[in-house]
């Protein structure tokens, strides 16, 4: 069929060429859009667990587990401090950055290089030297403490339930602030010059400027890097991984560390569809009303 | 700034200058720091991390942390250190940047010149597909790779980072190859140019830009991947990040901070250095990515 239309007319060739091109793309669709939805949907309806793999109609028993399970709803609730915490932090940090250095301090170009490493490195590995850093014994932050008290510190930085979210939050503020800041950088060096001289000879101030001219301009690619940044924490989880493993206890557990224990530790497969399920329609949801709110205030 | 600046006194500018240093100060602490505990732990000796002061330069540069996360430290009961690991991640990672590439430069392609009924919605679908957490994918992904009877396996790897790479890829090239003038390859049609012919012939010199910025981003975004990894493979055929992530949270014997550290610079060195040889790319990638997208 296709030998022939490429006898025929080139076209009618160029026409099967480009859907034999498309066809992995619609290929992946069905394999990461449609087809995790139905077998999700599927196997929430079942009783398959590590030991049994019972196929047979269980009707919304997985679902009703859903609503009494506590640490299910805590690893959501953990994945919200960790979002509403680092994002806007990092969001607040690298905008401060990049209006430092969108002044030609001397010393940028080598402190903008080192600030790219961080984004670079792989977030096990950001984990890993954050583990030594907060290390109990040797550790070069209560090391710093202990030069500021003046007293020996031995803090348990990845055990301490008081202490293990600010741990946390450091190593994943510090990796993913410079994402932000050479995103904003970038933005605020292409915002017209020509405004802001106007702006200041009217005797507008530094905020005024800001607020009026500048925030305005840098909006959609802000929009985006938080839209980024607050997906990419949503599915928060190896440095999370790499520090604490979700403890003490199920103290730091995001979602991702839920599904991936209960899913692929103890093998709950049809339990851990129906939370995979629960997860993108809450998801849904939040980014529908995340785009609205952008739509709107445009 | 500047400008602002220069219309107010001198006392609230030098005084605004000092601030501005302070922070900068505390920012370069704050991030140099890990990095410089990170490169001078792995050269030291067990003994002086041991003496307490990790802060210090190391009093002598030993080599011996790095060998032995090369070649001898155990993940686990396996001592061979991370080096098949190394090559693990090498044997995965290559190809699954190569075709997630060319097949987003195809898609981008066909999405821009050879545009058919529903390609605006299957760029929209595809889109999607960039958001789609992570947690969802898993339990369907190893399914299809059970079916496919590629679980566990180097294949396995590259099949799940292709397929789920494509989405960036194609919105990659498909923003860059808007930007090419229509007219170009409306002329090359009328001549009777093909399908491929117009694509070696215009659109793939035009494209080495994105193409670097593609391979790069998903270079980093492949060989940086622990939950893939964790999940979708184990023993031997683990990449670089989860055997890492193994030996740091190895219980057992005494804790090697250099050669933990050593291990971590290992596992992040290929990224640094394509940073190195083609780093501007990098940020053009993480600015076209979010700017155009």
């Amino acid at each position: 069929m296709a030998a022939e239309g490429a006898i025929r007319s080139p076209r009618a060739g160029d026409r099967n060429f480009r859907f034999t091109l498309i066809a992995p793309s619609i290929f992946v669709l069905l394999l990461i859009g449609i087809f995790p939805l139905i077998y999700l949907l599927l196997v929430s309806f079942q009783g398959i667990t590590m030991i049994d793999n019972d196929t047979s109609f269980h009707g919304l028993a997985n679902y009703r587990r859903l609503f009494d399970d506590a640490r299910l709803w805590e690893s959501l609730l953990h994945t919200l401090i960790f979002t509403a915490i680092a994002l806007p932090l990092e969001l607040l940090l690298g905008l401060l950055m990049a209006q430092l250095f969108i002044d030609h301090l001397p010393g940028r170009q080598v402190f903008v290089a080192l600030l790219v490493l961080p984004v670079l490195v792989a977030p096990i590995v950001s984990g890993a030297t954050w583990s030594l850093m907060f290390d109990n014994r040797f550790g070069p932050i209560n090391q710093i403490f202990g030069w500021i008290t003046g007293e020996e510190m031995t803090l348990l930085w990845t055990i301490s339930p008081e202490l293990v979210y600010p741990a946390i939050l450091t190593a994943e503020v510090w990796q993913w602030t410079p994402f932000m800041f050479l995103l904003l950088l970038a933005a605020l060096s292409a915002v017209d010059k020509s405004q802001l001289e106007a702006a200041s000879i009217d005797g507008a101030g530094y905020w005024r400027t800001f607020f009026r001219i500048v925030l305005p301009a840098i909006w959609p690619v802000m929009a985006v890097a938080i839209l980024i940044r607050g997906l990419d924490l949503f599915r928060l989880f190896d440095v999370v991984w790499a520090l604490t493993k979700g403890g003490p206890g199920t103290m730091t557990e995001t979602v991702s560390i839920f599904t991936y224990v209960r899913g692929f530790q103890q093998f709950e497969i049809s339990y851990t569809s129906a939370v995979a399920l629960l997860i993108i329609v809450l998801l849904s949801v939040a980014i529908l009303t995340a785009l609205r709110r952008v739509e709107l205030s445009r | 700034m500047a400008e602002h600046a220069e219309v107010r006194t001198a006392g609230p500018r030098l005084l605004g200058r000092a601030v501005i240093y302070a922070l900068l100060i505390l920012l370069a602490m704050y991030y140099l720091a890990p990095l410089f505990v990170m490169v001078s732990t792995s050269v030291k000796t067990l003994d002086e991390i041991r003496a307490g002061n990790l802060i210090a330069l190391p009093a002598e540069i030993t080599l011996s942390a790095w060998a032995k996360a090369w070649s001898s430290a155990c993940t686990g009961v396996d001592c061979s250190g991370l080096r098949g690991n190394f090559w693990n991640s090498v044997s995965f990672v290559v190809p699954a940047v190569l075709i997630s590439t060319l097949i987003g430069a195809f898609n981008g392609y066909v999405l821009t010149m050879w545009r058919f009924r529903g390609s605006d919605l299957l760029f929209t679908l595809l889109m999607i597909g960039c958001f789609i957490p992570f947690q969802v994918v898993l339990l369907p992904m190893a399914q299809t790779l059970g079916w496919l009877g590629i679980a566990n396996s180097t294949t396995g790897l590259v099949f799940v980072h292709v397929v789920y790479g494509l989405a960036f890829t194609t919105l990659f090239f498909r923003n860059f190859y808007v930007s090419v003038p229509q007219e170009m390859t409306k002329a090359a049609r009328i001549d009777g140019a093909g399908f491929f012919r117009i694509f070696w012939r215009i659109i793939l010199p035009l494209s080495p830009p994105i193409i670097t910025v593609t391979v790069i981003w998903q270079f980093t975004q492949i060989w940086n991947d622990f939950l893939f990894g964790v999940v979708f493979s184990s023993g031997e055929r683990q990449p670089i990040t989860v055997a890492l992530n193994n030996l740091v949270n190895t219980s057992t014997g005494v804790k090697e901070y250099n050669v933990d550290m050593a291990a971590a610079i290992i596992a992040a060195l290929p990224t640094l250095l394509v940073y190195v040889v083609a780093g501007k790319y990098f940020v053009r990638g993480l600015t076209a990515g979010s700017v155009k997208g």
